[in-house]
């Protein structure tokens, strides 16, 4: 008994066997045999594709509400930018002739368009200090919406579809990944310590030589080329978006994945994701009421934990070999 | 006062000065803070600016660090002009600061607080950073280990991954002006870097102040109302009142200036 457990503890001692690339290579391994000889029915591959989806939002925005600081609460805008773009690549342009790597490559290019996009609103955004992502987000999203709406051939306000179900496991697995890796690069480099020193004091961090404007607008083009990301994979799992699916019931979602997961947290995000996903899947025989049940928990939650379950603080394997004595958080 | 200190301060108008402050005035509505304001400081100095509560002291700083634009005047720093540009370029170029009440990133570690300053010296662009690749892993490490050390150097070498929120007052006034070091400066303005702090206190405080100066060569200017600290340390001392200098010289000079002794004191009968 005492030898099975010493031997967990080494295996599961962090950095040792238990490492980030260890869990990253399994978990795929992982999410090619459930979708290759479905292990697991349709519709718990659905939910766990939903929540890695989720995951992508939550970091993307975690990055500038949580690690940065600012207020965005548009941040469906740009989900539904990506979430177009991708979708009509693969329905307009790939739709004769479909290579394997059409579908990522409309994917990416969903995130950089939101990615530009992102960089267009955070130009008036943070051109002076104060408040005024969280306005120009919420106009901005709204913007979206409306564009949408009055563009014909994207359907309108009838939607869009016609997308094939290209969205799989592997996929959502891999691009979470990414996400994962890409923001915690972000954040333990110069300009992650930039946007920790913005969100802690921004005068003193202008003072200190951080020339914040770049690094937040940096910050705010990496969130949304995300955002944008998850939405291609949304609009190819759900096969069909309408710009109802992008309105600011989408933002708030994210923001209570957020803080219910942790501010300025990697594993909160999961975490938060992960919990928000499944507990509304679980409240589901509720009906209408699971709609009232997450904003008291939310409530609760700011009462008891105001920065989340694991609000500053990250886990231990998720934080670079050569950080962990001296990281951000600890 | 020592020799060479003395010579350098007397010299005035021999070679560049480090900073130099010509009729600078600053306007906040019908307020007017700064009046015309002359100063220079010379390289290797270590100079203090005194008055009353509201004289403008402050003012002087976040002027000359490009928080405020002065609405008329200039501002040199080694004999270029650095009005009315941007706090993060004027730090870049070597003009760090502290500020009256201790503004340290809270929820940072103290190593980081320091690594921050280091933001505009490190050659690693973005996608390198997104990627840690490229120049990014040479870049962290050399930044790390020269916290490091300046923290080991400067005494807060065990404090290093501890929340800086959750230092004593005394070592957070420290590695406010450690952060300001990091950025690499040649001129540190530190605003009452002794305000709340008792006798003991004090005296240590100013050795360190003495030895960071000496160690990284650094010319200082700062705000002070502990009299006994500026007249034991500083060798060139500017007095505002009302947002004018109304004295500008050496301690002995200043303190049997009339005009001082009014702003302090009031008008003898």
């Amino acid at each position: 008994m005492k030898k099975t457990a010493d031997f967990l503890r080494r295996v599961c001692a962090p950095g040792k066997y238990f490492n980030a690339k260890t869990v990253a290579a399994a978990g795929f391994i992982l999410a090619l045999a459930i979708s290759r000889f479905a292990l697991l029915d349709n519709y718990l591959q659905l939910l766990l594709m939903l929540i890695g989806i989720n995951v992508i939002l939550t970091l993307s925005l975690n990055l500038i509400n949580g690690y940065m600081g600012e207020f965005s609460v548009g941040h469906a805008g740009f989900m539904a930018a990506g979430a177009y773009v991708s979708s009509l690549l693969t329905v307009k342009t790939f739709a004769l002739y479909s290579p394997l790597w059409a579908f990522p490559c409309a994917v990416l290019a969903g995130g950089v368009v939101a990615g530009f996009i992102g960089l267009v609103v955070a130009v008036p955004s943070f051109k002076t200090r104060g408040d005024y992502l969280a306005i120009v987000t919420l106009a901005f999203s709204m913007i979206v919406k409306s564009v949408i709406e009055n563009i014909d051939s994207v359907g309108g306000p009838r939607g869009f579809l016609g997308m094939d179900k290209l969205t799989t496991l592997p996929w959502v697995f891999f691009w979470t990944v990414v996400t994962i890796w890409i923001i915690r690069n972000f954040i333990y480099s110069r300009f992650g310590r930039g946007i920790l020193a913005v969100r802690e004091d921004e005068i003193a961090a202008d003072l200190s030589g951080v020339s914040t404007r770049n690094v937040k607008m940096l910050a705010f083009v990496v969130s949304s080329f995300f955002a944008g990301i998850a939405g291609g994979l949304y609009a190819h799992l759900i096969q069909y978006i309408s710009p109802g699916t992008f309105d600011i019931i989408k933002s708030t979602e994210m923001l209570v994945m957020v803080y219910l997961g942790g501010v300025g947290s990697i594993a909160g995000s999961i975490l938060g994701a992960s919990a928000y996903t499944v507990l509304l899947e679980a409240l589901r025989p509720l009906g209408i009421w699971r709609m009232a049940v997450m904003p008291l928990l939310l409530v609760l939650l700011m009462i008891f934990r105001p920065r989340g379950i694991m609000g500053l603080r990250e886990a231990r394997w998720l934080v670079p070999s050569s950080e962990r004595d001296a990281g951000v958080s600890k | 006062m020592t020799g060479p200190e003395m010579n350098k301060f007397y010299n005035d108008g021999a070679g560049t000065a480090a900073l130099e402050l010509k009729d600078v005035t600053q306007h906040f509505g019908g307020l007017r803070a700064l009046c015309g304001v002359n100063f220079s400081i010379a390289p290797g100095e270590l100079a203090g600016i005194i008055g009353p509560n509201g004289a403008g002291k402050t003012t002087v700083f976040n002027l000359i660090t490009g928080v405020y634009k002065p609405s008329r005047g200039k501002i040199l720093f080694n004999g270029g002009d650095i009005t009315g540009k941007r706090s993060s370029v004027i730090t870049s170029i070597g003009i760090a600061r502290t500020f009256q009440n201790i503004r340290l990133f809270k929820e940072l570690s103290v190593l980081d607080n320091v690594r921050a300053a280091h933001y505009a010296r490190m050659k690693v662009n973005p996608l390198e950073a997104l990627f840690h690749a490229g120049r990014h892993r040479a870049e962290e490490k050399r930044v790390t280990g020269q916290s490091r050390e300046l923290l080991e150097r400067f005494g807060l070498g065990g404090s290093a991954g501890e929340y800086s929120k959750n230092l004593p007052y005394g070592l957070q006034r420290r590695l406010e002006i450690l952060r300001a070091a990091a950025t690499g400066p040649s001129l540190i303005l530190l605003d009452e870097p002794a305000a709340g702090m008792h006798p003991g206190e004090v005296e240590e405080l100013m050795s360190f102040i003495l030895r960071l100066k000496k160690e990284l060569s650094l010319t200082v200017l700062l705000i002070e109302h502990q009299m006994r600290l500026v007249m034991g340390m500083c060798t060139h001392i500017v007095v505002l009142d009302f947002g004018m200098v109304i004295a500008d010289g050496a301690p002995e000079q200043v303190r049997s200036n009339p005009g001082v002794m009014e702003a302090y004191m009031g008008r003898a009968k």
